[in-house]
Formats: C-alpha cells, structure tokens, sequence
C-alpha cells in the first residue's frame, strides 16, 4: 500500500520569505561549515539549531532545512576521522602517515567539495522555488515532510480542528 | 518509496567506497619515486638551507650553555675516547656538509640528543649506561642519522608550524605536549643509517642490538629519561632489525682499543 503524499508547491505558491529560508538552510550551514574546517562540530551545532528553529514555518523550508541537515552529516562524520586520525600521526604519534592516510585525505577533499556544490546549487534553487533532492538524503527528506503521515502543524498550514470532547482546557478562560 | 531510498543508500555507499578505492588505487601506481617526492619527502627541510641550520644551530648552542646553564663535562679521557668513536664514524660519512662536534654534558641522566647544525649532545649518565665504545658508537651513528637526514630541521619546522596551529585551535594548554622526540619513521631511518655507517667503520651493527637489550633490562630504572631512543618504533623491533642487518660478506669488525673499565672509572 503506498502512503499518500501532500501535494508539492509550485514556485508560484512559495513565499518570498520561504525562499530566502530555505535558501538560508544551505548558506548558513556552508558558513558554520567552513568556520569550523578545523573542529568539525560547530557545523552540526549550528545545523541543528537551524533546523528546529525554521521547521514549523513550511513544509517547504522543513524538506531544505532536513535535507541539508542530513546531507552535511557524511561529510561531518568523514571531517571528524580525518582530524582523529591526523592528530594520532602528528600529535599523539600512534600510527605512522601512508597510502591509506593519503587516499582518505583525497577522499575527504572530493567528499566536501561534492557537498559545498550540490549545498550552493540546490541553495539558488531554493531561492528560485524549485526543488533539487540530493541523493538519498532528498529521498528521505521528502518522504519524511510531505508523507501525510508527517504529523507536524506548520505555521502557514490551517491546523485540522478538533473534533469531539475536548478533555484539555485551559486552567482559566 | 522505502525502495527507493534503500537503493538511493547503497548507491551513496558505492559511491563515497569509489572515490576512496579511486585515490588508493592511484597512489598505488604512482611511481616510488614520485610518491615519496611528493608525499614522504619530508621537504620541510628544504626551506631552510645548511648555513641557516648550521648558525641556527650556534644560536641553540649558545643559549644551552649561557641561558640554560648546561654544564659540559671537563675530562680529557673522556674526550679523548669520544674524539676516537667520533672520527672513526665522521671518516666514513659521505659528502658531508656538517663539522661535528660532540658534546659531553655533566649529568646523570641517560639521554643524548642533537641540534641542528651537527651538534651531538651526549650526557654523562648515557656514557655510565654503555657497556662498550662499540655501543657508544652506535647511539652517535644513530644521531649523526638524524643530523645526516636533517630530521632536525624538519622537526623543528613541522613542530612550529604544529604549535602555531594548536595555539590557535586550543590555546597555548596543548602547545607543551607536542613531543619532543622525532616521528617513527624518522627513527628507523636514522638506525637504518646507523647500521649502514658502523658497517663502514667496521664496527658490528649488532651494536645497536646490544645496547638495546641493555636497555630492556634496565626499562624501569631508565624509561622516564630514555625518550631520545625509546619512543618510537619499539625496542625489540630495533633489536631484531639491528640482528637481520646484513653486512657485506667481507666484512670484519674491529673493536675499538679503548679500556671501557677505565672510561668507567674517569665518570665516577
């Protein structure tokens, strides 16, 4: 049985503000991103921050915040190995610089510039109120927003009234 | 749509394993040559030329002895022994750019290091722990190794480049734990050197075995002070590499004429 899937807007019905939010949840964290190239956590942090702050607001800026959000943790994650495994050779000395050091360091190279230019593309796509999903990561993101199983209440969405008794009231009118 | 993603999953897999297999595989064939030039080099040295090192070691010199008060023992037979070990080895370096000088500082402790420049600092304690000259040459093959490849000047580049970085990153806490002792694979070039040198000088290369089986024996009384050695790559792996050292089939060691008994005796 397949699951039900909320329409997708069109650039039309998009928000200038809208844009610019979901523009900003690639620019931000390219920015957080790149301050933290050394310590690779302040990257996350600010991600994370980003994302629960501006997801209530659309579906549409929630689909960008959530897929940039994901698409940054495999470069975070190959950003991190690399800083631990570089201060074991310099700083801590346990293990010695090889081939395998070398071939992870060109792969960790190639793996952030892949991620700083899909983040740059899909950002001015945002802008312009068109959707790009990155690999997996859009998949999800979209099956995670739109699925009429996303029980989120987004501020520019009318939230279902209540029906039948409500239990739940207010401790005075 | 789970599919979709289950798929979407596996092909990013695919995809982050072939960019890595893609640059190992090319550093694979990459030639030794070229590899080792453009990698493993350790062409930090290269910025700093023999002059520069060499009064860069008179300043380092000149501060050891006036700033931080390192006495340097007074004893004739003990300079005259290490004048011995000393030129034997100098004899047979090859195209050498450093005037040595060999140093003896008055204390216990059991170390030896070097400067830049060619300057082998040898304590008293180090001369006490050897058994032979024969060992006593193979620890200054082994730091003329270090001055031959110049790990001290690349050393002192790689760790002050480090400490500015780390400064800057962690502040100045982290700056004292940068280790003071040179990297593994400096220290197998520097034995490896040492072995080659004491060949040439007819000395055993088994030597460096030797010392080192003493110094096993005697880890806990000498670890703390051991570190100009003992860090990297491990004792017995030097021990075994100084054993499987093979000579030349003509080769025959001369032991040095010196009473050790009687250098002994002039340390105490």
């Amino acid at each position: 049985m397949s699951i039900p899937y909320i329409s997708l807007p069109q650039p039309e019905e998009l928000t200038s503000r809208e844009k610019e939010d979901a523009m900003g949840a690639y620019l931000m964290m390219l920015a957080a991103f790149a301050v933290s190239l050394p310590l690779p956590i302040i990257n996350l942090i600010a991600a994370i921050i980003y994302f629960y702050i501006n997801r209530k607001k659309s579906r549409y800026i929630h689909f960008h915040c959530l897929q940039s959000l994901l698409s940054q943790l495999p470069t975070t994650l190959i950003n991190w190995g690399a800083l631990y495994w570089a201060l074991q050779i310099f700083f801590f000395e346990n293990v010695e610089v090889n081939d395998y050091f070398y071939a992870y360091l060109g792969f960790m190279i190639l793996a952030n510039l892949i991620y700083f230019t899909f983040s740059i593309v899909a950002a001015i796509r945002a802008r312009k109120g068109v959707f790009m999903y990155f690999i997996f990561f859009g998949s999800y993101a979209y099956n995670r927003v739109y699925s009429s199983k996303n029980i989120l209440f987004y501020d520019n969405e009318e939230q279902p009234e209540i029906t039948g008794q409500q239990l739940n009231k207010p401790p005075f009118e | 749509m789970k599919q979709k993603i289950v798929k979407d999953l596996i092909k990013i897999l695919f995809l982050f394993g072939g960019i890595f297999a893609f640059f190992y595989v090319g550093l694979q064939l990459l030639s030794e040559d070229k590899k080792n030039s453009w990698l493993y080099s350790g062409d930090e040295a290269k910025l700093i030329s023999y002059e520069q090192e060499i009064e860069l070691g008179n300043l380092i010199d000149e501060y050891l002895i006036d700033t931080d008060e390192t006495v340097l023992l007074q004893n004739e037979l003990i300079d005259s022994v290490v004048w011995a070990v000393r030129s034997r080895l100098e004899k047979q370096i090859v195209m050498s750019e450093y005037d040595y000088k060999i140093l003896v500082v008055d204390d216990n402790l059991v170390n030896a290091f070097t400067i830049p420049g060619g300057r082998i600092y040898i304590y008293k304690g180090l001369l006490e722990f050897c058994e032979s000259a024969e060992q006593l040459a193979a620890v200054l093959a082994h730091e003329i190794g270090h001055v031959e490849k110049r790990h001290t000047v690349s050393k002192l580049i790689k760790e002050f480049g480090l400490k500015i970085l780390f400064s800057i990153l962690l502040g100045e806490l982290w700056e004292s734990t940068v280790s003071s002792a040179f990297d593994r694979s400096n220290e197998k070039e520097a034995d490896q050197y040492a072995m080659e040198l004491l060949e040439r000088a007819k000395i055993a290369p088994t030597a460096i075995a030797s010392f080192f089986r003493k110094l096993n024996r005697e880890e806990l009384d000498y670890n703390e002070n051991m570190e100009f050695l003992m860090t990297h790559p491990h004792n017995n792996s030097r021990i075994k590499a100084s054993l499987s050292y093979e000579t030349a089939g003509n080769f025959e060691s001369q032991d040095f004429d010196i009473d050790w008994k009687r250098v002994k005796v002039a340390l105490e």
